[in-house]
């Protein structure tokens, strides 16, 4: 079964076709890149895949089941899709620990009366639930900050942070909106590993949208390029480097 | 100096009714951006409940503590499930709507819950039941305390209490906390936001629908528009505190409540009104953002 399965996938605000019959499939388990140059409808893909914008036509499955229409909490409950942001959004006034809990709340079924009267049941998912959520601040080198708030984490942290609490909603699906910008060299080498690391552990698929092409190059074992809402090119790192609608939409064709 | 101290007892017990209903008005304005004016007549609706079930189970007949509980139960219950009926035909078909159609609607609301309380309750004012009868007042040296508002008081703290567990202690005042951050943010992390918001509302209510309770204990005068001027009042307390903040409201009721009573005590009872929209004015000039509020800067 494909993670992602686009078909015929387009979208108009007004008059403008951000995104035109787009098809993409993504195995699972595997790292995608997603580049192309601003305003070519990256985000917007990301939007249509989380529900937060309605495809105008196509359709989109995510292991095997159909997304849209779906809210955005249900897709990252039931579809299990989380992403990150371009420009961070985390829960600024909460903890790390919260932020992350936050995520991880809807991974069980458990009554909001249980949690209100602490039944033994809730507790003892709580304790859990705890220590999961460390385990997973370990991971991204965060489990000395845990109970800083959010906003007063250096810049580095916040963007590790937004992906951690992305995982912590159970995702298997990861949508990573330019991770690496604002990062210097050696926190982007940091977060290269942790992806691999993410895909190979933890069995991720991910899609990942980003402009900084060492991180691409390394980390995307597919790439797929887009120009004014169209696809013109997929294939591995070194098929993109080469291809010249890539070249030409990145740098404008010679006269 | 005694006087003084009974001052600052009865403030403090009209404070705490205050603080009950202002709660409602500030965790609602938290996860929806909303001032809902229907506020206050649900603590007249939860004093009616708390009327009609004390009728209805004779709770007068043998006053205590376990009736003004139960009485209090059955209004926070209703209260609650008549929040829940309002957010879910009221405010959720406008969730995408401008805020001001919301506001106007929760003027609407309003409206029609103090005239469907005009029709169905009378619009004569009810002799609230007795639900505790104290035998006495309580004498510390010269000072004399009435015990209702002591008990006024220690419920409503309690009741307080458990509302600050809620929201810093479970998973649905987590919830609560991101929706109240941002919540198509809330969302995207997988949080059932309309049921959060459903649960707030839930939550304010019942508080709302105690104070009726407490108030009918404390001043057995009820009728259908009894809600209007605690309503503005908890709402001022509330923006006086910083709306949107927990802690603020209750600071904010507790000051005004203590404010009026220091007024009618020492100087002009006939201003006891004025005051409240004084401070609103005041408030709104000098801190816009309450006391405890903290300025919305938006980083450009």
């Amino acid at each position: 079964m494909k993670a992602l399965e686009i078909q015929n996938l387009s979208i108009a605000f007004g008059g403008l076709r951000a995104v035109r019959d787009l098809q993409i499939t993504i195995p699972p388990q595997v790292i995608y890149g997603l580049i192309g140059p601003n305003g070519a409808g990256k985000t917007t893909i990301f939007n249509m895949l989380t529900g937060v914008y309605r495809p105008t036509a196509g359709s989109i499955h995510v292991f095997g089941q159909a997304l849209i229409g779906k809210s955005p909490s249900c897709i990252t409950r039931k579809l299990h899709v989380a992403r990150t942001f371009q420009n961070i959004r985390l829960f600024r006034e909460l903890s790390v620990l919260d932020n992350i809990l936050v995520a991880s709340d809807g991974n069980n079924n458990i009554l909001a009366l249980e949690w209100i009267f602490g039944s033994p049941r809730s507790r003892r998912y709580a304790a859990l639930q705890v220590a999961q959520a460390k385990k997973l601040l370990e991971l991204f080198h965060l489990e000395t900050r845990i109970h800083m708030l959010a906003k007063n984490l250096p810049y580095g942290d916040q963007r590790r942070l937004e992906i951690a609490r992305a995982m912590a909603t159970g995702a298997r699906l990861l949508l990573l909106d330019e991770p690496a910008a604002g990062l210097n060299p050696a926190e982007t080498e940091t977060l290269i590993n942790l992806i691999r690391f993410l895909q190979k552990e933890h069995a991720m698929t991910i899609l990942v949208i980003e402009h900084d092409m060492h991180l691409v190059m390394n980390v995307c074992e597919r790439i797929i390029v887009l120009d004014y809402g169209v696809k013109i090119a997929e294939g591995t790192p070194h098929e993109i480097q080469k291809n010249p609608r890539v070249i030409e939409a990145y740098l404008g064709s010679e006269p | 100096m005694v006087e003084f101290v009974q001052h600052v007892i009865n403030g403090l017990s009209l404070g705490s009714i205050y603080a009950l209903i202002a709660l409602g008005y500030t965790m609602v304005f938290g996860v929806l951006q909303l001032i809902n004016f229907a506020h206050g007549d649900l603590y007249m609706l939860g004093a009616f409940i708390g009327f009609y079930t004390s009728q209805w189970l004779h709770l007068d007949d043998n006053p205590g503590i376990s009736s003004l509980l139960i009485a209090l139960g059955a209004a926070m219950t209703g209260c609650a499930l008549a929040g829940y009926i309002i957010e879910r035909c009221a405010y959720r078909p406008l969730r995408h709507a401008p805020r001001i159609n919301v506001l106007i609607t929760s003027v609407g609301v309003s409206l029609l819950l103090q005239f469907s309380g005009q029709l169905f309750f009378g619009s004569d004012a009810k002799f609230f039941p007795q639900l505790y009868r104290p035998s006495g007042m309580i004498h510390v040296g010269e000072l004399t305390i009435n015990p209702i508002q002591i008990i006024v008081f220690v419920i409503s703290l309690g009741l307080m209490i458990i509302l600050q567990t809620i929201i810093m202690k479970t998973r649905t005042g987590r919830a609560m906390r991101a929706v109240s951050f941002n919540h198509e943010l809330a969302a995207l992390m997988g949080i059932p936001t309309d049921r959060v918001i459903s649960l707030t509302f839930m939550l304010g209510s019942a508080l709302a629908g105690a104070a009726g309770v407490l108030v009918g204990l404390a001043y057995p005068k009820i009728e259908p528009l009894m809600g209007v001027m605690p309503g503005l009042k908890a709402f001022i307390s509330a923006v006086l505190g910083g709306i949107g903040n927990i802690t603020g409201a209750v600071v904010g009721a507790m000051l005004l409540g203590l404010a009026e009573e220091f007024l009618v005590g020492y100087w002009a009872p006939t201003y006891k009104d004025a005051l409240a929209f004084g401070l609103l004015i005041l408030i709104l000039l000098f801190k816009p953002t309450g006391l405890l509020g903290t300025k919305a800067t938006e980083k450009v």
